[in-house]
């Protein structure tokens, strides 16, 4: 009935798609029937090629498959078409792509505009610095991006973050599902959606759909269980950790085994970094670290102790706690065998003080930090950083550390 | 990047608490310009901010100044009035940017108000950032500078009587077009290389577009040369405007005698576009190269180019079904070489044959189809047509120097003068902008900092805080020393020095110039008509043989009032000027401290003519060194050294590991 060759990349697609519609109830009842695979296909085929109409005149419409309510088909079943359309066709760029990524492809070339046009993305714990890495990774053309925070918005986080409008905040909507919204916008050849749950809870086997995961305001302790549950897949996936506490910021990289292309004056050299789990990490030993070592990456240390210990939420502490947090200190310092001055006062009153509340410049910062890492770590392409990053707006410095046991020696 | 959002969703995505009812009330479009603004009266601490704004596409300058914008007003516990100044240009000139932004209308005699707390700048070319930078120091308002390519870029903060201004270290002077051939011609005719070097600051649009070129590879360089042939000379010439002094001579002059061949590029009316693509095509590949090598002493070191003849590339059968092609021509817009020939993937390299057909078929395309544009078209790079004619063109002419081919993709970006960019970047940068803007509006200049975005860690550094340099005393735009000019009065005209020196070094827009008591020269458009008529006479003549005559001794004052800059210049006569050093036959001198930096960096065409430097030797200039990022080397990675302070525990400034003057220079007051 489809005149196309059975070999057709777009074919295999579309029936792949079809056969992956969840519920069969739900197909049906929107036209998708055995017999009428011409019809669909050709319409299917309509959707998309609306969605990768070149822009006229350099103005883009705000097209795509979210603002076509015209299409009949189901969008779950045209996301995974495209989706899967893609993957099979693979190997070029529509003319869509190419036109919307044409200046960041003269930076990182065509090969890593496809990998990312592939790449799964999930994202758990939603706050202002994630919301400026999510924009990035949707804006440079990700294939896929997953939010979960089932957090109601409020007012509160209204205060470092673009992604929510006053209106939003009164909404009884989700983090995720606000954010959902607000993103498509950003990019409508990204597919973002929403999972409901929480990660800690989600079985291995989810995460087999992502290549990169990014958790963020969640404990110490989640933060180890979901850095282990990636490490345990067979595919290899990339793991990340941001944390903002008003100007003072860490993300946490664990890429596992990573072999990346690093391109000198004319020849590109392959090459090979073990990273530690977040674990694996930070057991290692205070004393075997360089003295210069950023006094941010003991205090946050200190705050995970103290937040551990109290069974408090990342980041809700004050200004109050910090008699509490000094005996902390103390007793990590003794602990470590180390000098309670490498964990200055200052810095963890700022802490403290700061809760989670996030300084909007440095989220930006934070957020075009780990964009720009996520973006490297799937073309393979640039050194990625290895394994810690920290930005203090007090000094300006964005430092990188390598703490990994390994430098016991 | 916004993509896909109209504005004023782009603006609520981004400020949401500016978008407060009384926002979308208050926009007023004017023309071209946008100007948007916030008001809440009645508020204890106001501030005024400006963005300028206007990059490399529309889309791109909005994204930095968007994180800008949510970032500022959230932070910043204040309301404040923001104008956004977002001009619908590709590339903003400086006459877009008049004293008005800066300066409040006053009446006349009443001192100057000061309208802005902080400038933030977001330009995208070198004169637009020192027009700027000058507004800024003469209305006292504190400017943030700002520039991104690929994964760098870089902050800074320049404040009247704090920090050094944006010019006290001298930038790269920017060659017209006929300089550039002037100095290739030069340089062929001893046989040498056209200078990489050379070729960057003659071409380079904007700072920006120099970094964007010394990230592409030798060979590609040379396949620059290529393309501005085809874009600026050969498109010109078929396409431009004809009665406009075309360059294809200047181009010729290493093929001698193609002046009388001038009417070649003329379509004679019984004549099929087809057989005259053929004909221009065998002219400028084949002709002009066998006149070229006609000339052997010109190739003795060299590797020969070899002459392209249609007929040599195209079958017979081919001519036919370029031919037919005729039928099958797509209407509309969206004319295009490439779909006719059905050549789909940009990225791809075409071969030589499919090359001459796209030459052949963009050339018939113009000529059917947008005939009435001829004579009056200038390059786009947004226009599909006009990048495909270029890329078979500079193709075809690579192809005949032995110079490797490159795709559609790659020389739309080298054509276009494209500036790499990425939202990342662009996010970085916009936090450390709203960083140093909430500083200076805290008036916390202790804390200042340039901030550099790197792409490889410098000891352990991706983002590096560098202490402002307190101010160049000898910067003739922020300090009132004298400038010494050294040039032959008695040959030397007055146009000569305008141009040369008022308007290439001083960056001078409407300039006025005295001598002593005696106005020898006023730019402008509302002057009488014999006031005029008598600067033009003055232009003309031999700065000795002026009403007032300029000779050794002569103080010249230049003065732009819109800038609110004046200059002294102490003239001294000299005879001679070695062409190759200084080509200009003027040497501007007296703007840097020390004599080694200004052979690189101060006199940028003269010198670097002059010096033979490898880009990797004057990486370890110390003017680099001292200057990390500066406008001439980020990208090539050349990042500044810090020193190892082993008191580490208080130690918060990078130190910078300079020669003993730039350390001197690093702390301000």
């Amino acid at each position: 009935m489809v005149t196309q060759p059975a070999s057709d990349p777009g074919l295999l697609a579309f029936y792949a798609a079809k056969s992956n519609q969840p519920r069969r109830g739900e197909a049906l009842k929107t036209g998708i029937k055995e017999e009428d695979d011409a019809t669909l296909w050709a319409n299917a085929c309509r959707v998309m090629d609306r969605c990768s109409e070149p822009c006229r005149g350099g103005k883009r419409e705000p097209a795509g498959l979210l603002c076509l309510p015209q299409s009949d088909l189901p969008n779950s079943f045209l996301f995974s078409f495209r989706r899967l359309r893609i993957e099979m066709e693979g190997e070029e760029l529509t003319a869509q792509q190419t036109a919307l990524y044409d200046r960041q492809i003269r930076v990182w070339g065509v090969d890593a505009q496809k990998r990312l046009s592939k790449a799964s993305v999930l994202v758990s714990g939603l706050n202002g610095t994630v919301a400026e890495f999510c924009k990035n990774i949707v804006l440079a053309g990700v294939g896929s991006l997953t939010l979960m925070d089932d957090r109601l918005v409020s007012k509160d986080a209204l205060h470092a973050n673009f992604l929510i409008t006053p209106d939003d905040a009164n909404s009884r909507r989700s983090l995720a599902e606000v954010y959902c919204s607000s993103l498509r916008e950003f990019n409508s050849m990204v597919h973002v959606s929403v999972e409901k749950g929480n990660l800690p809870q989600f079985d291995g086997s989810f995460y087999d759909k992502f290549d990169v995961v990014v958790v963020s305001s969640i404990s110490l302790k989640d933060k180890k269980f979901i850095n282990q549950k990636c490490r345990e897949r067979k595919k290899r996936i990339a793991f990340y950790s941001v944390e903002c506490r008003d100007s003072c910021g860490e993300i946490f990289v664990d890429l596992q085994n990573y072999t990346y292309s690093q391109k000198n004056s004319d020849s590109t050299v392959d090459c090979h970094l073990e990273y530690p789990t977040l674990e694996e990490a930070i057991s290692t030993p205070w004393r075997d670290l360089p003295r210069k070592t950023t006094k941010t990456y003991f205090a946050m240390r200190v705050l995970e102790c103290f937040e551990a210990s109290e069974n408090r939420n990342p980041g809700d502490t004050s200004g109050l706690d910090l008699p509490v947090v000094l005996i902390w200190r103390k007793k990590l310092c003794d602990l470590q065998h180390v000098n309670e001055s490498l964990v200055p006062d200052g810095l963890l009153d700022r802490l403290l003080v700061a809760g989670s509340r996030e300084h909007p410049p440095v989220c930006a910062i934070l957020g075009g930090i780990l964009g720009q890492e996520v973006i490297k770590a799937i073309s393979g392409k640039g050194d990625p950083l290895k394994n810690f990053f920290y930005f203090d707006a007090a000094d300006g410095k964005g430092i990188i550390e390598d703490i990994s046991p390994a430098l016991r020696s | 990047m916004l993509r896909g959002l109209s504005k004023i969703s782009a603006w609520r995505a981004i400020a949401p608490q500016l978008l407060e009812d009384d926002i979308e009330s208050k926009r007023d479009d004017k023309g071209d310009k946008e100007v948007k603004r916030d008001d809440e009266e009645g508020i204890d601490h106001e501030v005024e901010e400006l963005i300028i704004d206007a990059g490399d596409g529309v889309e791109e300058a909005f994204e930095t100044s968007s994180h800008v914008l949510w970032a500022l007003p959230m932070h910043l516990f204040m309301t404040f009035h923001l104008y956004l100044l977002k001009i619908d240009m590709d590339t903003i000139e400086v006459s877009n940017l008049n004293r008005q932004f800066l300066f409040r209308q006053s009446h006349v005699g009443q001192s100057k108000a000061k309208q802005f707390s902080v400038v933030l700048n977001g330009l995208d070319n070198l004169d637009a950032r020192r027009h700027v930078n000058r507004l800024c120091l003469a209305a006292e308002v504190p400017l943030i500078e700002s520039g991104t390519t690929g994964f760098l870029g870089q902050v800074t903060v320049h404040v009247k009587g704090k920090t050094e201004c944006y010019e006290c270290q001298p930038k790269p002077t920017q060659w017209t077009l006929p300089q550039f051939w002037q100095h290739v011609k030069m340089d062929q005719e001893k046989g040498e290389d056209i200078s990489v070097r050379k070729f960057e600051v003659a071409n380079a649009g904007a700072w920006r577009r120099e970094l964007a070129l010394k990230a592409i590879p030798v060979l590609l360089l040379h396949f620059v040369h290529s393309v501005v042939w085809a874009k600026d000379l050969l498109f010109a010439k078929l396409f431009g405007d004809r009665n406009q002094d075309n360059d294809l001579n200047v181009r010729s002059s290493d093929v001698d005698g193609s002046k009388t061949t001038e009417n070649v590029f003329e379509l004679s009316p019984d004549e099929d576009p087809i057989s005259y693509g053929q004909r221009i095509y065998d002219h400028v590949f084949g002709y002009n190269i066998e006149l070229a090598l006609a000339n052997e002493e010109t190739w003795r070191n060299r590797r020969k180019p070899k002459a392209i003849h249609i007929k040599d590339v195209l079958s017979e059968i081919s001519f036919q079904q370029n031919g037919a092609l005729e039928n099958c021509t797509n209407e509309g817009t969206s004319i295009s070489a490439m779909s006719t020939l059905d050549l789909k993937n940009p990225q791809d390299v075409w071969s030589l044959e499919d090359n001459s057909k796209v030459f052949l078929e963009a050339l018939r395309l113009f000529i059917t189809k947008r005939e009435k544009e001829i004579g009056s078209l200038t390059f786009d790079k947004d226009d599909q047509l006009a990048v495909e004619f270029v890329t078979a063109a500079a193709n075809i002419r690579a192809s005949s120097f032995g110079i490797p081919m490159h795709s559609f993709f790659e020389t739309k970006g080298i054509a276009g003068n494209i500036v790499h960019a990425v939202a990342t970047t662009n996010a970085i940068i916009a936090g450390l902008i709203v960083i140093e803007a909430i500083k200076v509006l805290q008036n916390d200049f202790r804390s200042y900092r340039m901030t550099y975005c790197l792409e490889h860690p410098s000891k352990k550094l991706l983002l590096m805080p560098v202490e402002p340099f307190e101010a160049n005393k000898s910067c003739y735009v922020c300090s009132e020393t004298p400038l010494l000019l050294e040039i032959n009065t008695q040959t030397s005209k007055l146009c000569d020095f305008v141009e040369k020196i008022v308007r290439n070094k001083l960056g001078m827009n409407l300039p006025l110039i005295m001598n002593g008591s005696n106005l020898i020269f006023e730019a402008g458009d509302d002057l009488e008509e014999d006031v005029a008529a008598n600067y033009m006479q003055n232009l003309n003549k031999v700065l000795a043989e002026l009403p007032s005559p300029v000779t050794s001794g002569t103080v010249l004052t230049v003065e732009d009032l819109q800038q609110e800059l004046t200059c002294n210049i102490n003239i001294k006569h000299r005879e001679e000027f070695d062409e190759e050093k200084e080509p200009d036959g003027m040497v501007l001198s007296g703007w840097l401290e020390r004599a080694k930096d200004d052979q690189l960096l101060s006199n940028g065409q003269s010198t670097l003519l002059g010096t033979k430097r490898k880009i990797s030797e004057a990486q370890e200039s110390s003017e680099n060194l001292a200057r990390p990022f500066s406008e001439t080397n980020a990208a090539n990675q050349e990042i500044p050294q810090q020193i190892d302070d082993n008191n580490d525990d208080d130690e918060d400034m990078v130190m910078l590991d300079g020669p003993p003057e730039a350390s001197k220079k690093k702390r301000f007051k």
